[in-house]
């Protein structure tokens, strides 16, 4: 029922509105879209040591890549950062070479897949960190390329694991070639947590569901990894989480989608932490000091807990779970 | 030229009348905008909705700026299923800090949660001004303060070349580095390489993990870490603690003894419950201690009012 008090209250907030897309309206200019001729948007933060950073956010009306941008920008100290978005640029790579062609940076710093691709296809002379990338690793191997992985270190998922799920020691992982560093040393982790891994290697899309069963059966959890061979289908993955809900396997995941499939939980990076160390990688560029990795796994954790999950396959969790979980569901 | 001019000016003049019209609308919803509360003013006495409801529940307002925000949400859960137990009280947790400033200033009948730090160096010297009791004393392992600690893997580290992971706010953690190392020059603070991670458990696995050199942590965050991964522990070295610092508080801000008198038992009960408990436990706390003054204050009100039902005992 609409009373009188709420009738007032949506005609005041129809009539605010109305009044913020008139004005907005009234004083819009038809020539807002920045072309490469116009200066790009200009942030400085601290003292002034004159170096420059492009910042190439793939889309800025995409939360997570304005909360890299934010975090990122926030942590840069004393730099000139100048910001472009490509969220509707048609050919970011013509558009990008002219902002280089115009001006000189010290660092480029790439938001998402689209700029880093844009950035990597020009490959200009000057270091380029990324960050918010899903195939970092097509990266890895390119020199002045530094970049912040999008997934947590696999040292660190265990180590969780471990923490949250007291009884649980063997752990089962598909994977293929292209991680087969990333499982060596998981297996190095794995030995020094106690832990028992059971990683099954796939050389083909059908391998996946022909071996799940074995695999599901002979391990307490199944760890997800981001591999995009093993897990080459969503109709692989849906199959998947199928058959270990069916045989009460819980599934642990390196990204939140995977919750909403039936995963138990998610160890997760920490999206603001990697662009701040993205910031902190770019300022180490800036001053030429030594850098150990030109890949660095994320900081921070952010890890969500399926409850529901928890109590149907009476799963035993560390008493303290609470202090440390971000999310529940 | 002839035309392009017309279109100029036509343009122009389009733009004149749309900004005169915008003005003009704002003016007009000025002008109206009471007309609506006058409208509504005949509803106001109608039944509670359950908005409402919500709202006329005893707030309980929380802020720290070193406790991760994104865990808002589990720490409401985690206090609301203690309070709503107990009657009409409710948890929540605020994430700004210019909000949480204007809360304590415009809120009456609520109590407020904050780390010891900021409410001295904001509300203390402004406690009678803003009718602000600080009740109760956040307490851990019998102890009313703890400690930050400097962590590494290595004890000689130059700290202008290291990154240095910490959770909370970059202010915050400045001003302990510079408490721990008083001989850095502001300057020197400025050019530290500071990363904020959400927990501080992350800090010291970046530092076991090799993503940062140093971690400024906890007792608390050291003792888990060496639960969570012996092999990263043990090569752990402490290398400067600050000076104590002391626990979150729990401040009233009500002229009704019997709202304050009721909240403090409500708080005083924490620890006895286990859903208490957790709740406390996510605040770094297991236990309340009562602060004099108010438990002077709060006495003095049970004595009055049993008084005045005729000295009968009465626990209702």
């Amino acid at each position: 029922m609409i009373t009188r008090l709420s009738l007032g209250m949506l005609l005041k907030l129809c009539l605010l509105l109305l009044s913020t897309m008139f004005i907005h309206a009234c004083s819009t200019s038809p020539l807002q879209k920045l072309t490469p001729n116009d200066p790009v948007l200009t942030h400085h933060q601290g003292i002034d040591n004159g170096k420059k950073v492009l910042v190439i956010n793939s889309n800025q009306s995409i939360e997570r890549y304005q909360v890299a941008e934010t975090n990122y920008v926030n942590t840069l100290n004393g730099v000139n950062t100048h910001t472009v978005n490509l969220e509707t640029e048609s050919e970011p790579i013509e558009y990008l070479q002219d902002v280089l062609n115009r001006h000189d940076y010290d660092v480029i710093y790439c938001i998402g897949a689209k700029a880093l691709g844009s950035i990597g296809f020009i490959d200009p002379d000057v270091p380029v960190v990324y960050s918010a990338v899903l195939n970092w690793r097509k990266f890895q191997q390119r020199e002045h390329y530094y970049g912040i992985a999008s997934e947590l270190s696999p040292q660190v998922q265990l180590t969780w694991l471990k923490y949250f799920f007291l009884e649980m020691k063997n752990i089962g992982v598909f994977y293929s070639e292209e991680n087969q560093a990333l499982i060596d040393d998981a297996n190095h982790a794995a030995n020094n947590l106690s832990l028992n891994l059971k990683a099954i290697k796939l050389s083909r899309d059908d391998q996946l569901m022909l071996s799940a069963e074995t695999l599901l059966s002979e391990v307490d959890v199944l760890w997800l990894i981001s591999d995009s061979s093993a897990l080459s289908s969503i109709e692989n993955i849906t199959a998947l989480f199928k058959m270990a809900d069916k045989l009460k396997v819980p599934v642990i995941t390196y990204n939140p989608v995977f919750m909403d499939m039936g995963a138990m939980m998610s160890l997760v990076a920490d999206l603001p932490t990697t662009a701040r160390q993205a910031a902190i990688l770019t300022t180490k560029l800036i001053e030429k000091s030594e850098l150990k990795d030109s890949i660095q796994f994320p900081a921070g954790s952010r890890i969500i807990l399926n409850n529901g999950r928890v109590n149907e396959y009476k799963i035993k969790l560390n008493p303290g779970y609470l202090d440390s979980v971000d999310e529940l569901r | 030229m002839r035309s392009k001019n017309l279109f100029k000016n036509s343009t122009l003049i389009s733009m004149y009348v749309n900004k005169r019209l915008g003005a003009f609308f704002t003016f007009c919803c000025m002008l109206l905008y009471p007309n609506f509360d006058l409208l509504a003013d005949g509803s106001q006495f109608e039944a509670p909705s359950l908005l409402n409801a919500a709202s006329l529940r005893t707030k309980i307002y929380f802020y720290n700026p070193e406790i991760n925000t994104a865990r808002n949400l589990v720490l409401k859960n985690t206090w609301d299923k203690y309070l709503y137990a107990l009657g009409d009280y409710e948890f929540q947790p605020v994430d700004d800090e210019t909000e949480f400033i204007r809360l304590v200033q415009d809120q009456t009948d609520a109590a407020f949660i904050m780390a010891d730090w900021f409410y001295a160096s904001l509300f203390s010297s402004k406690a009678t001004e803003h009718n602000l009791n600080l009740a109760f004393q956040g307490i851990r392992n019998g102890k009313d303060t703890y400690s930050k600690i400097l962590i590494a893997n290595k004890s000689s580290l130059d700290l202008e070349n290291v990154t240095i992971a910490c959770s909370g706010s970059k202010d915050r953690a400045k001003d302990i580095l510079s408490s721990i190392y008083p001989e850095l020059s502001t300057h020197q603070l400025d050019k530290l390489n500071i990363l904020l991670v959400p927990k501080d458990i992350d800090a010291l696995m970046a530092v076991g993990y090799g993503l940062a050199e140093m971690a400024l942590s906890t007792e608390v965050g050291l003792s888990k870490m060496s639960r969570l991964n012996k092999n990263l522990y043990k090569d752990m070295i402490v290398l400067r603690e600050s000076k104590p610092l002391k626990r979150s508080v729990l401040v009233f801000k009500s002229t009704n003894p019997v709202l304050k008198s009721s909240l403090a038992r409500l708080m005083m009960n924490m620890a006895k419950t286990s859903d208490g408990h957790q709740a406390m436990n996510l605040l770094g706390l297991d236990e309340w201690k009562v602060q004099t003054v108010f438990s002077a204050q709060i006495s003095k009100h049970i004595k009055e009012d049993t008084n005045k039902k005729g000295g009968q005992h009465n626990d209702n």
